[in-house]
């Protein structure tokens, strides 16, 4: 018992660390897009809402590398874009 | 190194072969090109040029302040120059802020010579008949760290979400190609106009793409700084100008750099 409530509050503890440091997929893009509206300047006909995502662009740059998109968010976005 | 110059010379060389394959101004050109090559690997990489003018830079008084750079910390304490750029980027408790070597120099140039960051910032980047302090430094400070491994810490929590948000960016499709840098770079054996173009998501690509900036480029006569590097990108994939020593290029250069650790830093480089 006394061993189980040892561990339990590290790992409470860790799990709580672990919320506030890592921000999740959705505060992390914010994130990214602030921070590049920061970093650019207008040049010509490349304004800063270049960087703007629509729907299809933003799933399409969170599902890289090692995460796949669900299948029904991929058949739904092929849906849309084919009633355009 | 001489290897490395002579397989870029040989690529140079192919491609220029192909490229002569058309007629008049292009055949010129390529000849050209393969004149200022040869040029170039005779002498050694002229940018040994910007590395001796670096060193005079960095020990000159300049400033209000009149005085040098050696004091300057790039990571491993006061003046200490040799395998500095090895651990960058990295959180600096001076600044609050995770820097790389561009803007380490800039904060180096306001804390300890007095300029302003907009008077460091000024000339980023040398041009046709314009010799910049920035390259020349950046040419010097890398110099001093050829054929060390590489060591991005990383650990530190703004490193850390400076790389979280170099990788986002990396990542990030937008504009009006809808390209992000893994469009380009996130693929093995992509070409562009006979160009190779590394997979950076892939280690080994990423060590030496890397480790293989800044380079003199002959086509352009120039040294080009990583912050170069990226600013010349962001034009390909057609967003704004990403700004000198913006957060977005730092947090970026981390990502690539930390990527790129265990591999033998080779630079200032010599390319096309
Ligand atoms: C449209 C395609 C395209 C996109 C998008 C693109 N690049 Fe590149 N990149 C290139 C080409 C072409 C080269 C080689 C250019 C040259 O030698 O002049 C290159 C070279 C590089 C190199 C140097 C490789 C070496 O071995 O010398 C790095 C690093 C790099 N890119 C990073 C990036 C980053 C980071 C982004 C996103 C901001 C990006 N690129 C976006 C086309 C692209």
């Amino acid at each position: 018992m006394k061993t189980i409530k040892m561990l339990a509050i590290p790992a409470a503890v860790l799990a709580l660390a672990g919320c506030a440091t890592t921000p999740g997929p959705d505060e992390l893009r914010t994130n990214a897009i602030a921070m590049m509206k920061a970093s650019f300047k207008e040049k010509g006909q490349a304004k800063l809402d270049r960087i703007d995502q629509d729907d299809m662009q933003r799933l399409c740059s969170e599902y890289v590398a090692e995460k796949v998109m669900p299948r029904e968010t991929a058949q739904a976005l092929e849906r849309r874009r084919s009633r355009r | 190194m001489r290897k490395t110059w002579e397989k870029a010379a040989r690529a140079a060389l192919a491609a220029a072969a192909l490229a002569a394959t058309g007629v008049g101004a292009q055949q010129k050109s390529a000849i050209e090109e393969i004149e200022r090559y040869r040029a170039a690997l005779g002498d050694g990489n002229p940018a040994e040029l910007w590395e001796a003018r670096g060193d005079a830079i960095w020990k000159e008084k300049r400033g209000p302040k009149n005085a040098s750079l050696e004091q300057c910390d790039l990571g491993l304490g006061p003046g200490i120059v040799r395998g500095a750029y090895t651990v960058l980027p990295k959180y600096f408790a001076d600044t609050n802020k995770v820097e790389d070597l561009e803007s380490r120099l800039v904060s180096c140039m306001v804390m300890l010579q007095g300029f302003t960051p907009e008077q460091a910032k000024k000339d980023p980047y040398g041009g046709p008949g314009k010799k910049v302090a920035m390259d020349a430094l950046v040419a010097f400070v890398t110099s001093e760290s050829r054929g060390l491994p590489m060591k991005v810490a990383g650990t530190h929590p703004k490193e850390v979400e400076a790389y979280d948000l170099g990788r986002q960016i990396f990542f990030h499709r937008g504009g009006p190609y809808d390209f992000s840098c893994a469009t380009c770079h996130g693929v093995n054996n992509q070409r562009i106009r006979l160009q190779d173009l590394p997979n950076l998501l892939n280690p080994r690509d990423a060590k030496k793409a890397y480790t293989s900036w800044p380079a003199y480029r002959v086509s352009q006569g120039e040294v080009r700084s990583f912050q170069w590097r990226l600013l010349d990108c962001f034009r390909q994939q057609r967003f704004p100008e990403l700004e000198f020593t913006s957060p977005a290029s730092i947090a970026l250069t981390m990502f690539l750099a930390k990527n790129s650790n265990g591999g033998t830093f080779d630079a200032p480089a010599i390319k096309r």
